[in-house]
């Protein structure tokens, strides 16, 4: 039987994947980079905490990620590309 | 403290007696991983995997995921029928990396040997450190605290130590998640000697029937079993089996930065589905050659054997190889021979599950050109077209170009999570008589991967081409051009 016939959901079903640009007050301070708020569809949310962070390369560039809890608690991942100098929306928590 | 008593020692990865290593496992890594971003996932049943829909496995259960027997290894579709409820995230590798990388950092303040033994786990070696029996327990809570203080609680890493690799492995698995186990030496027969064969690191299930069969069940039994019959049963393996049985292993923990030397590169890819279409599998098999030439040119090796391996429907495997008159790093070579073997050994009517390209015979690029001297080495357009496309890769990532064959399915272009080439293509031709030909292009291209001007899909105008790519003279591209 087909897994998702049978239990109804995919894998991950709470994330989902957004890949939008997005504006972002940053913090750079002794080297490193925070994102402090985002605004997003118009709204705007503050960041609480960082949860996690971690960089990949892309040939000579970085993408930096951020896993973020809002002061909402709720999640949301955010990569900044030092290519283009922008910031990314990537995925969030449906759940929160 | 510490950090400076590592400096102390007079050679890394000293062997003999009077070892003091340290096995550090990181507790469900990829799980706790997402549980440490994720901190509402915490005590919830979560493993890491692919869609349950495909053919994935769980890559890692949370403790929670485990009470249902779920385990590494298992199909997700196994997981979910276990439990249900099941969380199933996707994962993130280079967040996995970064981890590990980081990790790998704070046991160089206690040591400057340490060896990485897989992404979640690692020898420490530290002997001439500071630590020492006495105190080695609480070096480890050290360790421990670090690591919470690094990336909170959600974290956990289990130790064992003991006078050698074999032993601190086998008894750093006995107190997960979180704990930490010392054998001190003189003490491995009283722990292990009871327990069964296949509690030994490095025993699998093959080797343990073997045993089975000769009437040895426990450590302790193999440790007593005649060292010349084991010899005439497994050879040389058959000492190395009794001197682990008697806790005893000599293998110096060799520091990362001393790496191993590499002996083959290879790639292999699960299909999605299983196909009976030999031009699909060719073409995962271009691909995995592709990224093996390019690992081989970025380390700056060469190899002469390649072998190609494929999996049928009825896990039914076969491996064949092929050695050739010269060495190479370049993917058309790899994928010729290796075309060439799926050709020979491919069975029409038996679906292709899994294939595989590996390289062997392997030598340094500076090797290579003593021999160089006197096999003049072919410098033609292609090579010219392989270090433009390195190039490429370079700067802009391994995504960033691609062969124009390879680019089969639309939606590998549009889901790209993130940019990585400006939304246009790079056509780079070399024509048979060796000119080439470089041209700009915007457009689609059909389900086949043809060059089109096919319009785009609908809701794609805000989403670019992710990719540039090339094509050469061995690729046989039908479209317009």
């Amino acid at each position: 039987m087909h897994a998702d016939n049978f239990y109804g959901m995919d894998a991950d079903a709470m994330i989902q994947d957004i890949n939008e640009d997005i504006t972002v007050l940053t913090r750079f301070s002794g080297g490193h980079l925070d994102p402090l708020r985002f605004k997003w569809k118009s709204r705007v949310f503050d960041v609480d905490r960082v949860t996690g962070k971690w960089e990949e390369r892309e040939g000579h560039f970085k993408l930096h990620h951020f896993a973020v809890i809002t002061k909402e608690e709720d999640y949301y991942e955010l990569i900044y590309n030092t290519r283009t100098m922008d910031w990314m929306l990537s995925k969030t928590d449906l759940e929160g | 403290m510490l950090a400076r008593g590592a400096h102390h020692r007079v050679s890394p990865g000293k062997t003999g007696p009077h070892r003091l290593i340290f096995h550090i496992d990181m507790d469900a890594f990829f799980a706790s991983v997402e549980v440490m971003c994720r901190p509402k996932l915490k005590g919830k049943p979560v493993i890491v995997s692919g869609k349950p829909a495909s053919r994935s496995v769980v890559a890692a259960a949370s403790y929670a995921a485990r009470e249902y027997g779920i385990r590494s290894g298992m199909s997700t579709v196994e997981a979910f029928r276990r439990c249900p409820h099941v969380i199933a995230v996707s994962g993130s590798p280079g967040q996995y990396i970064y981890v590990s990388l980081e990790l790998l950092r704070i046991y160089k303040e206690h040591s400057t040997i340490v060896e990485p033994y897989s992404i979640d786990e690692a020898f420490v070696d530290m002997t001439g450190t500071e630590c020492t029996w006495k105190n080695c327990e609480d070096v480890a809570r050290e360790i421990k605290e670090k690591i919470r203080e690094r990336f909170g609680p959600n974290l956990t890493a289990s130790i064992g130590i003991g006078p050698n690799k074999l032993i601190a492995k086998m008894c750093g698995g006995m107190d997960k998640p979180d704990g930490i186990t010392v054998i001190r030496p003189g003490e491995f027969s009283s722990v292990f000697h009871g327990l069964a064969v296949s509690e030994m690191w490095g025993i699998g299930a093959k080797t343990e029937i073997a045993l089975n069969l000769m009437g040895v069940a426990t450590i302790g039994e193999l440790s007593n079993y005649p060292v010349a019959m084991l010899r005439r049963r497994f050879g040389i393996m058959g000492e190395v089996l009794h001197l682990m049985a008697c806790g005893q292993d000599d293998t110096p923990v060799t520091p990362y930065f001393e790496g191993m030397p590499v002996k083959s590169m290879g790639h292999e890819h699960t299909l999605a589905e299983d196909t009976w279409d030999i031009m699909e599998a060719e073409k995962v098999l271009l691909r995995l050659c592709d990224q093996v030439a390019r690992r081989m040119r970025k380390k700056q090796y060469l190899g002469n054997v390649i072998s190609m391996r494929l999996r049928f429907a009825d896990f039914d495997s076969i491996s064949r190889q092929k050695k050739i008159k010269y060495y190479t790093d370049e993917e058309r070579t790899l994928y010729k021979v290796a075309r060439s073997l799926l050709h020979q050994y491919w069975r029409p009517g038996q679906a292709i599950r899994l294939v595989g390209v590996n390289c062997t015979g392997l030598i340094k690029v500076r090797e290579w050109h003593q021999i160089d001297l006197f096999m003049q080495r072919e410098e033609d357009a292609h090579r010219k077209l392989l270090s433009a496309v390195d190039a490429i890769r370079d700067k802009f990532g391994e995504h960033a170009i691609t062969r124009a064959r390879l680019i089969t399915h639309n939606t590998a272009l549009w889901t790209n999570n993130r940019r990585v080439a400006e939304p246009r293509f790079l056509k780079m031709s070399v024509g048979t008589n060796g000119s080439r030909h470089k041209s700009l292009m915007a457009g689609w291209h059909d389900a086949s991967g043809n060059i089109d001007d096919v319009p785009l899909p609908p809701g794609l105008s805000s989403s670019p081409f992710d990719m540039l790519r090339y094509q050469d003279a061995d690729d046989k591209v039908t479209g317009k051009h």
